[in-house]
């Protein structure tokens, strides 16, 4: 299994500095890449569900933050793994992104979020009249 | 994120990880060590794994049982028409897992259920009838 950490943050779709999270709060691990029509960005969110599960765009910055809702099972445990933390990540965009159109799925603890590129400004010509 | 440790600092998987991975390498088996996460719990009759697997559809999930070892294996699937060079940061991860869960005990291969809920995988196994405790009476003579 293959983990790549690569971080070429071209600027779009770029990490905020988080505080300390606390010790129960961590970051989702998230791929972003560019797409033919903007961005996607898509973060392993596990135990969360729609109802646990907050993602907003304030002023830019992009805050994704999520509970682990599945309750762990009866009996006593005897081996850990993994805990079950509250997730949090923020992430500041750009103005090439398009913040009102941007769309969220959650399926099978994934979040994919849509981020499309904003439409630029057409480019208008102008005449020039001859003068006198 | 801390790990879990048995009070003394024993770890009775310890000498297992150290076998398999000799295994591993000697098979030349490509062993996803610690991937996916998982807990273990005794539930006196039953044992419980949970494993985390978002993204992972359950056709996408090999579960097996030998005994008293629950395999998971499978396939975690990269983001579907992305080219490497489109990535701008890349932490998720992809590719073939498999990991091996060995249990204190022996289990009813027959009654062993799993489901998957929001991407975490919860399997059940109820204990065989040797490995669940028994009372006995003691005799008064």
């Amino acid at each position: 299994m293959k983990v790549n950490v690569q971080r070429r943050d071209k600027g779009a779709v770029r990490p905020t500095r988080d505080e300390d999270l606390g010790n129960d709060t961590i970051a989702p691990l998230a791929d972003v890449c560019e797409t033919d029509t903007g961005w996607l960005l898509v973060a392993d969110m596990p135990g969360v569900a729609k109802e646990q599960l907050e993602v907003q765009v304030e002023r830019g910055v992009l805050t994704i933050s999520g509970q682990f809702g599945t309750e762990p099972p009866e009996g006593r445990e005897i081996y850990q793994g993994f805990q079950r933390p509250d997730y949090f990540r923020s992430l500041a965009l750009s103005d090439e992104v398009d913040r009102a159109n941007i769309t969220a799925n959650l399926t099978n603890g994934v979040l994919t979020i849509v981020l499309p590129r904003a439409q630029a400004a057409e480019t208008k010509r102008i005449v020039v009249e001859a003068g006198e | 994120m801390t790990t879990f440790r048995w009070p003394s600092g024993f770890d009775p998987l310890i000498g297992f990880r150290a076998v398999q991975r000799e295994l591993n390498r000697l098979l030349n088996v490509p062993s996803s060590e610690g991937y996916p996460p998982v807990n273990v719990y005794d539930a006196d009759d039953a044992y419980v794994v949970e494993a985390l697997l978002p993204g992972v559809g359950t056709s996408e999930i090999d579960l097996s049982i030998t005994g008293d070892t629950l395999l998971i294996k499978g396939t975690k699937p990269p983001l579907p028409d992305v080219e490497e060079d489109r990535y701008l940061r890349r932490e998720r991860g992809h590719g073939t897992f498999n990991r091996t869960v060995v249990l204190p005990d022996s289990v009813d291969v027959g009654q062993v259920t799993a489901k998957q809920t929001n991407g975490v995988l919860t399997v059940r196994l109820p204990k065989s009838e040797q490995a669940r405790s028994h009372r006995i009476d003691v005799q008064a003579t």
